[in-house]
């Protein structure tokens, strides 16, 4: 199966980084989401999840360091991340960590936005800051 | 009737403590956008934090307008932009930014109940809202149908809007938004 | 048009939303405001491709004066120190109107203005052979405000230094 590999740019639209590798199973999205085409970008990284629960059928890392989304972005988080919660009810092994910036300050929203999308879907998400991550992360 | 004849949204704004730094009236579409995000994100703030509030809560506003406008445009690509006007301001330690779009009187009323009902909430319901608006399908554009309640979580405050008659088929949809560059005043001060 | 002494946030912007003005700024003019401006002019305004070369040499004549000219100045996204003024379009049925305006000192505006009078003093031959003359001159000496309609300019005394300068060009949409 073939890894998505996007590099991310801010430009007039912020693009983001993907980085999903079938192989160790590792998927992460960082940088900012703000999309001329929000769901065409999008499409492409359900398909491809959908193969990977459907053909391989392997545990899934999905790492989410994002520091900007719009909201149509966000719709399109919870659309992922609810395929990764059917993934996890079929059976399938599923972590997800959200990273943050724990230098920054006023961030309530955004910690709030993570709270909304664990009850959103029902996952247990992992909210890690930066501070605390490992290198490997 | 609820759209009204006087620009009252600003009513507040005394002129002694405010600096006008910009005014438009255009296309939304995204260089407008950028130009103007570049020009807030160069304002002092406490925190970057701050800074990203007023960002994002304009590209959200701003966005609002380029889909949603009933007065629109084509641009280059054959695409569709909605047609607003931006007012841009310093306030004592606060940036506001008001923001307006023509929108046809017959949804007006659909508009004003969606509004009411956000500014009824409290936080906690705002983001139940949030959270079950979120799973409807998406709107045009992708569009996820919560950019106002997110306003008003982001600004914790109800939304500021204003109705204003334009003739028998039109109104503008006037949304007057400010944050502070401050941190609020912590308790050992 | 605008009661520019008077005007706060308040009043120009309910102004705007008033009198259907199709595209508007306000604040410092660099090249990226100007690439936001052409862009309406370009697709916001009904514009007979005709047109197009003498609305844009009007536009970006115009815009220049502020950026150049204003004494009222402020940075720029880029970091560069530009002229603050307000641009307003306005499209009717035969008819565009540009307007300009921003401060400026006496001794800064007297040259646009005595350019200005000159232009509105003359008549059909004159103003014929001005446009010979200026089509001879290199391209940075052309002055694009040479419209079909009289400019019509109004001068505000802010202080004894300072006026607001306003200009309109009218440019026709059919014929000369």
């Amino acid at each position: 199966m073939k890894n998505i590999y996007i590099k991310g740019s801010h430009d007039s639209y912020f693009i983001p980084t993907v980085d999903f590798n079938a192989d160790t199973g590792v998927c992460e999205i960082s940088g900012e989401s703000y999309l001329e085409e929000t769901i065409k970008f999008y499409n492409p990284l359900f398909e491809w999840l959908n193969e990977y629960f459907t053909v391989l059928k392997k545990e899934i890392t999905f790492k989410i360091k994002l520091t900007y989304f719009n909201t149509s972005s966000s719709k399109c988080i919870v659309d992922m991340l609810n395929m990764l919660k059917a993934y996890e009810n079929s059976g399938g092994k599923v972590v997800i960590n959200w990273y943050y910036d724990d230098n920054e300050e006023d961030i309530e929203e955004e910690l709030d936005e993570v709270e909304d999308f664990i009850l959103e879907t029902g996952l247990n998400i992992n909210i890690i800051p930066f501070s605390k991550a490992n290198k490997a992360d | 009737m609820i759209s009204i004849d006087k620009l009252e949204i600003l009513n507040e704004l005394d002129v002694s403590n405010t600096q006008l730094l910009s005014t438009y009236e255009g296309m939304f579409d995204n260089e407008m956008i950028g130009f103007f995000s570049r020009r807030m994100v160069n304002f002092s703030y406490d925190s970057p934090g701050l800074q990203k509030k007023l960002i994002v809560s304009f590209i959200e506003l701003a966005q609002n307008v380029g889909y949603y406008s009933a007065d629109k445009q084509n641009d280059f690509n054959g695409k569709i932009v909605g047609v607003g006007a931006l007012l841009l301001g310093l306030r004592d330690s606060n940036v506001f930014f008001c923001i307006a779009n023509k929108v046809l009187n017959s949804e007006l009323n659909v508009l004003q109940r969606k509004c009411e009902l956000i500014n009824s909430l409290n936080r906690e319901q705002l983001r139940e809202l949030k959270r079950n608006n979120r799973n409807l399908i998406p709107g045009t554009n992708g569009g996820a149908h919560i950019g106002l309640i997110m306003i008003a979580l982001i600004t914790n405050k109800p939304l500021h809007i204003q109705y204003f008659k334009v003739d028998d088929t039109m109104s503008y949809f006037i949304i007057y938004v400010e944050l502070s560059k401050k941190r609020a005043a912590t308790d050992n001060e | 048009m605008i009661d520019v002494k008077e005007s706060s946030p308040k009043d120009l912007f309910e102004t705007i939303l008033r009198e259907h003005i199709n595209i508007s700024y306000t604040g410092p003019f660099d090249s990226n405001v100007l690439s936001v401006l052409a862009k309406n002019i370009e697709f916001s305004l009904s514009l007979d491709p005709k047109l197009n070369k003498k609305v844009f040499k009007i536009f970006i004549e115009l815009a220049q004066n502020i950026a150049f000219y204003s004494a009222e100045r402020a940075i720029s996204t880029e970091g560069e120190n530009m002229g603050v003024g307000i641009f307003i379009i306005k499209e009717f049925d035969d008819n565009y109107i540009f307007s300009t305006g921003n401060l400026a000192t006496k001794r800064d505006i007297q040259p646009v203005m005595e350019k200005c009078n000159a232009i509105n003093s003359m008549d059909r031959e004159a103003l014929r052979e001005y446009k010979r003359q200026q089509r001879n001159l290199p391209p940075s000496e052309k002055v694009a405000l040479t419209a079909d309609n009289p400019l019509e300019y109004g001068v505000v005394k802010i202080t004894e230094e300072h006026y607001f300068y306003i200009i309109s060009v009218k440019i026709n949409k059919y014929g000369e």
